[in-house]
């Protein structure tokens, strides 16, 4: 293995293990220097490095450099970075371990060259995120867990069938480019009606897409997409605070990365991602719960990027990576100042929190940054988004354009806006509230520098990740000016919204009410049914078992016909009865 | 609230001045110089705020439940 080969998911894997039994103090250096040792390593990589090995009769390919894993891979390691420096004086080793891990198990897929090492990662990657939920400690998070676990076999048995019949048709482990067999009528009726081409359209997605449409879903479901959505909002806020800063920043967007990779151009993301875009808000407005709607804002920028890779412009492409980084540093960051606030007052509703400004100073600028960095210029975000949104200008899909600029706005005031007034500003709830202790203030410092660092030169920074050189500005005085007008006006819309805004504790139901109530309704009715039937089945079996026994007890017992004592011309009368019926019986048969 | 308000007139300012920065504007972007489109990214940012936040209290209304009904159920 060449030196420069040393892979990166390797590093993450293996000190992870090794952080489980360190002691307390040298764990923490440990901690802080892994995540550098595997920037290191991903930088060296060049464009086009692969290594592989001979496993039984395929080849694997651990490392392969695709064109936006420098991009994806230098934000994981950003992100476990920060989470580590951010929970480095809590003596919980197994958590670190997982956590590592997990990040690990995230640059795997991103750098993974074939399908197994892909699933193998994938998998590993589903386990730690689950360990992490668990390690939350509370009889909530081991539901939750299990709800997450149950959603993720069904996405990774998808992908394992997916990645069995790709192998099977094209006798190869190698990841290709896949290409959905889609007719162009599949949006229109003709499918339906016309037989010949809805014949072709079956035979070509069972012969050649049936693997590759079974890889999507399985993704899809890992990118929380709307019906399987709701286990995000469901899992991430029961792990640990600090766990939920890990666990925001790598599942949906290794998923990310995948479809961009993979599957990009794909038409139908577009709509999936608007509505993902405005489901997100939605839910988020209607949200008690701070990393719940944190959660929810997640799936609406996820949405951005689900838009930007169905646009499938080498222009879209580049805003969705863009957009991904941007949204694993000021997701990061809001979900560090959410667990300073849980750490400093022990709360998690809005309707328990309020005032938490007086206090944690650092923690609320460094909010306020995180939810200007969502679409404010000179703020990470704020590059992105107007990428996705030139992107998707620039090819005439304009009620695209407009539904994804209202979510933009929306988003910005609905759950950024009310987290922010809520949390920090409003009056308080919380008896006391502490500061966050000086590591966890610093890591936050840090990445609201990132932010507006990365917004502020993204030629210099996020830019030079990108596979190729873009000559994109998004600092042209009309994106400034309508940006700002957009969320200047959206305040407005804000303020009049804020007295109507009533900040009682109350959960929402999401997707989750379909299995966690109606399926789980359904099977304690058909148990009952089930049970019913069995048990009148029974019942009836043991009457008739009864009876008779009752009838031959009768017929046999003490006082019955067969017990009477009879006369020796009776007994022969009978033996002679008995010998002609089987006599008779004898001859017809 | 006044220095809020400023801002915004000075946005707006800045936009119906815009005309005169055509040139730095993408093609699909011009048509916004016009000014009778002044109003459009304002309405879009304002409406499209009251619009959700419209739709989520509807939803609301079905959706919301106390706090113990997962546990109830």
């Amino acid at each position: 293995m060449a030196a420069h080969l040393l892979p990166p998911s390797l590093i993450m894997i293996l000190g992870g293990i090794m952080l489980a039994v360190l002691p307390f103090q040298l764990r923490k250096g440990v901690m802080l220097c892994l995540p550098v040792l595997a920037l290191y390593a991903v930088w060296q990589l060049d464009s086009g490095d692969t290594l592989n090995f001979q496993f039984m009769a395929y080849q694997l390919t651990p490392v392969k450099v695709h064109p936006f894993s420098h991009i994806f891979a230098t934000a994981f390691v950003l992100a476990a970075w920060g989470g580590s420096f951010f929970f480095i004086n809590k003596n919980a080793p197994v958590e670190v371990a997982t956590a590592f891990t997990y990040a690990g198990a995230a640059l795997g897929v991103v750098f993974a060259g074939d399908l197994l090492s892909f699933f193998i990662f994938w998998e590993l990657m589903a386990v730690a995120s689950t360990t992490l939920i668990w390690l939350g400690g509370t009889p909530q998070a081991r539901l939750a867990g299990l709800r997450y676990v149950y959603m993720h076999i069904l996405s990774g048995i998808l992908l394992l069938v997916g990645i069995a019949a790709q192998v099977y048709i094209t006798g190869t482990t190698a990841m290709p480019t896949f290409t959905l067999h889609m007719p162009d009528t599949i949006w229109t009726s003709s499918l339906f009606l016309d037989s010949e081409v809805y014949t072709d359209f079956l035979s070509n997605l069972y012969v050649q897409s049936i693997g590759i449409w079974c890889i999507l879903a399985g993704v899809l479901i890992n990118v929380a997409t709307p019906p399987f959505s709701a286990w995000l909002p469901d899992a991430y806020p029961e792990a640990s605070p600090e766990g939920s800063i890990f666990l925001s920043a790598f599942t949906t967007k290794t998923s990310i990365f995948v479809l961009l990779s993979y599957f990009s151009g794909t038409e139908f993301f577009i709509w999936i991602g608007l509505f993902m875009a405005g489901y997100g808000v939605v839910m988020a407005c209607l949200e008690k719960s701070i990393r719940r709607l944190l959660s929810y804002a997640i799936i609406n920028q996820l949405g951005f990027m689900l838009v930007a890779i169905g646009v499938g412009t080498p222009l879209a492409e580049q805003g969705a990576a863009v957009q991904a980084f941007a949204h694993i540093l000021y997701k990061t960051l809001l979900f560090m100042t959410a667990a300073a606030v849980i750490y400093g007052t022990g709360k998690f509703y809005l309707g328990d929190l309020g005032g938490v400004a007086k206090t944690q100073k650092v923690t609320t600028i460094c909010a306020i940054i995180g939810v200007l960095s969502m679409g404010l210029p000179w703020t990470a975000g704020y590059v992105a988004k107007s990428m996705i949104a030139s992107a998707v200008e620039y090819q005439q899909l304009h009620v695209v354009w407009f539904l994804l600029m209202a979510a933009s706005g929306a988003v910005f005031f609905l759950a950024g806006g009310r987290y922010l007034w809520f949390t920090f500003f409003n009056h308080a709830h919380a008896e006391t509230v502490e500061n966050a202790p000086m590591n966890m203030r610093i890591a936050m410092m840090v990445f609201a520098f990132l932010c507006l660092f990365v917004g502020i030169l993204p030629q210099q920074t996020v830019f030079a990740l990108l596979p190729e050189t873009t000559s994109y500005d998004a600092y042209t005085l009309s994106h400034i000016i309508h940006q700002c007008e957009m969320l200047l006006w959206g305040g407005v819309g804000l303020f009049i919204c804020l007295p109507f805004m009533r900040i009682h504790n109350t959960i929402t139901l999401d997707f989750d009410w379909f299995y966690r109530r109606l399926f789980s309704g359904f099977a304690n009715l058909l148990e009952k049914v089930v049970f019913g039937v069995y048990t009148a089945i029974i019942t009836a079996l043991q009457h008739v078992v009864q009876t008779v026994l009752e009838r031959i007890a009768h017929l046999t017992g003490p006082g019955g016909p067969f017990a009477e004592t009879k006369t020796v011309a009776n007994a022969t009368l009978i033996m002679a009865a008995l010998l002609a019926g089987y006599l008779l019986l004898y001859y017809y048969t | 609230m006044a220095v809020y308000a400023a801002v915004i007139v000075i946005f707006y300012l800045l936009h119906i001045n815009l005309i005169a920065y055509k040139s730095d504007m993408p093609e699909a972007d011009k048509f916004l110089t016009d000014h009778s489109w002044t109003w459009y990214y304002p309405a879009l940012g304002f409406g499209s705020v009251l619009f959700l936040f419209a739709v989520a209290k509807l939803l609301g209304f079905g959706l919301k439940r106390k706090m113990t009904y997962w546990e109830e159920h």
